[in-house]
């Protein structure tokens, strides 16, 4: 037997080897000289599990609501840094609480609310022409998505990580909450 | 069947026509061997499995009944899914923002893949290949009339199929073949066996080979014909696939080693389109009936990437980059050469590579930067009569065994690699005045 590719034993660490070659490298392993010391190696190189916890439908797919984003303008120039976010939302979804996240890494970050004082419902904020404006400084984000919050559900910033947001990540990877993410225009970074 | 094509064997170079039947025989051996692999292979029941039942039976109504399990979805593949991913972004030298936000995006796409695009369609495919008699019989079995009209078309037009229809069924054309093939009764698995036999034996008359070589290129053909099947399985109604699926035994096992294959070869689609995450690309690729480059599969772009390697070693980095984007070569022996190092099954039936310059041109700067990492280690070996052997042990594990391993040069690879990597070729970026060829 040749060398076995590093790609055919990353296929076995993974899982995703088709029965045949499976047992082909079982063997091997039993077998062949210094291929446990390979695989090893392998996977100690492996990328590690990423600790992510949200599950945001891509931009382009949302559930339940749908958005904008714009550059923010101040005095007509672009405000480098800011964006807004214009909410499609009906007069019945407006005791909603919005939670604006954005990605960080391969999670995503809670930027607003950040403390209990910050839970507003959507009525709360700007309105015009049946859209609900959000000013989100996006100087650090490339995607942000919204959340609604219908004021059923409890949202408790009081409580500790990783409680705080545990049911809303729950509601939000079960498909029950709307929830739409954008890109950040290039102009507003 | 293989007596079907009774064809005298013809033996490799300093072999005689005993030796090239045993060897022969021994693929066959190991053919059966292989599906008694997956006779073997054990799926554990689980308390899961009426639930997962029920998941895929949902899939059968359409988007509504699938969001209706979207959490119970995720729990059930995120981990096997990312698992695959994070495996095969391994082979890559990506860094840390592009790998995070590669993750990233797959744990939020994994869902709509599954829903919006052919998701659910394509591993169901997968996991009918588990099924008891798998993995042919159970994707054969889901076959429409009209799927399997359309798959005789396939088999009867492209690639190398019409040579090995030609020999088990003689007829005068294409169409008639076709007929022939759709009420022929005999097992599809046993086609698909004579087939790879013959392209084995196609590929002993251009060069000798080894063990190892015949065997991938069994599996290679096996794979293409496989995964043609599978898309054609994914095309037929929804609720159709969720019946034969839900009806399943240890169907949450099941479903997860079907998941990571499925993530496996989505993963490197993923990575030759930089994780664009394009909803409407189907994962499994099916069989285009018409004319036109079909694109080649994963397995397809590990040899083109060894082939590419060997190319750069042998100092024709820059040949090989104008043949892809402009189809222009070197007129001379060496890369004639190199041509033909390139195995028989990545080209058309009229011997044209279309599909293999489609790739690189499509992909150039993922495929120099998988090689990349390689003529790095290669361009620091100290010439010396340790060379050879420690050419191997840097090259052999990124080695495809479906191109021929070079017997001598190397002294001469490791100055090529010095220079490629040099120029910064190995970017991709723009040659140097003076670069081309």
């Amino acid at each position: 037997m040749k060398t076995i590719s590093d790609r055919l034993l990353r296929q076995y660490l993974a899982g995703a080897l088709e029965p045949p070659a499976q047992e082909r490298i079982e063997r091997a392993l039993r077998d062949v000289d210094g291929l446990r010391e390979r695989m090893a190696a392998l996977l100690a190189t492996s990328l590690p599990e990423p600790r992510a916890s949200w599950v945001i439908p891509p931009p382009g797919a949302p559930r339940g609501l749908t958005a904008t984003a714009e550059p923010a303008a101040f005095m007509g120039e672009p405000e480098a840094g800011w964006t807004v976010l214009w909410l499609d939302v009906d007069d019945a979804q407006l005791d909603a609480r919005p939670v604006v996240l954005e990605r960080a890494g391969a999670d995503w970050e809670v930027v607003f609310p950040l403390t209990e004082d910050e839970v507003v419902p959507l009525r709360a904020l700007h309105r015009e022409g049946g859209r609900t404006r959000l000013d989100v400084d996006t100087s650090r984000a490339r995607r942000v998505a919204v959340v609604l919050v219908p004021s059923d559900r409890p949202l408790d910033l009081t409580l500790p990580d990783p409680e705080r947001w545990a049911a809303v990540i729950a509601s939000v990877q079960a498909g029950e909450l709307p929830v739409v993410a954008l890109a950040v225009p290039p102009e507003a970074r | 069947m293989l007596d079907a094509a009774a064809a005298p064997v013809p033996a490799r170079p300093g072999e005689s026509d005993a030796v090239a039947l045993s060897r022969l025989s021994a693929i066959g051996a190991r053919l059966a061997e292989a599906r008694e692999a997956w006779a073997r292979a054990a799926y554990p029941a689980q308390p899961a499995d009426e639930r997962v039942a029920a998941m895929w039976r949902a899939t059968g109504r359409g988007a509504q009944g699938s969001f209706a399990h979207q959490g119970a979805w995720q729990q059930l593949l995120a981990r096997p899914v990312v698992a695959a991913f994070r495996q095969a972004l391994s082979t890559r030298p990506l860094p840390p923002h592009v790998r995070d936000r590669a993750l990233g995006d797959l744990r939020d796409t994994l869902f709509y893949q599954l829903v919006g695009g052919q998701g659910f369609a394509e591993l169901a495919a997968f996991t009918l290949e588990t099924a008891p008699g798998g993995p042919v019989a159970p994707l054969f079995d889901v076959l429409s009339e009209r799927s399997r009209s359309r798959a005789a078309r396939c088999v009867s037009a492209r690639g190398h199929w019409p040579q090995t229809l030609a020999l088990a069924l003689p007829a005068a054309g294409a169409t008639e073949r076709a007929l022939l093939v759709q009420a022929d009764p005999r097992d599809p698995e046993d086609w698909i066996e004579l087939h790879c036999a013959l392209r084995l034996l196609a590929s002993w008359a251009e060069s000798p080979g080894d063990d190892d070589r015949d065997w991938s290129i069994v599996t290679q053909n096996q794979g293409r014909s496989r995964g043609r099947l599978r898309a054609l399985a994914a095309s037929e109604p929804a609720a159709a696939l969720a019946e034969r699926v839900a009806a399943l035994p240890a169907l949450a096992e099941r479903t997860r080693a079907a998941a990571r294959r499925w993530a496996w070869s989505w993963a490197w689609e993923a990575l030759a389109t930089d994780f664009a995450f394009d909803l409407d690309r189907p994962v499994v690729r099916p069989c285009v009936a018409e004319a036109g480059v079909a694109a080649l599969e994963a397995e397809e772009l590990e040899i083109v990437e060894t082939w590419l390697l060997l190319v750069i070693l042998r100092g024709r980095g820059d040949t090989v980059r104008r043949w892809a984007a402009e189809g222009r070569g070197d007129s001379d022996g060496t890369w004639g050469r190199l041509l033909l190092e390139l195995p028989a099954d990545l080209r058309e039936a009229d011997g044209g590579l279309a599909r293999v310059r489609a790739a690189l041109a499509a992909g150039w700067d993922a495929r120099v930067a998988s090689v990349a990492p390689v003529l790095r280690r290669v361009a620091g070996l100290s010439e010396g009569r340790a060379l050879k052997r420690a050419f191997w042990d840097v090259v052999g594990p990124a080695w495809h065994v479906a191109v021929a391993h070079p017997r001598a040069g190397f002294p001469t690879f490791v100055r090529n690699a010095r220079d490629w990597v040099a120029r910064g070729s190995e970017t991709g970026g723009p040659l140097p005045p003076g670069g081309e060829a």
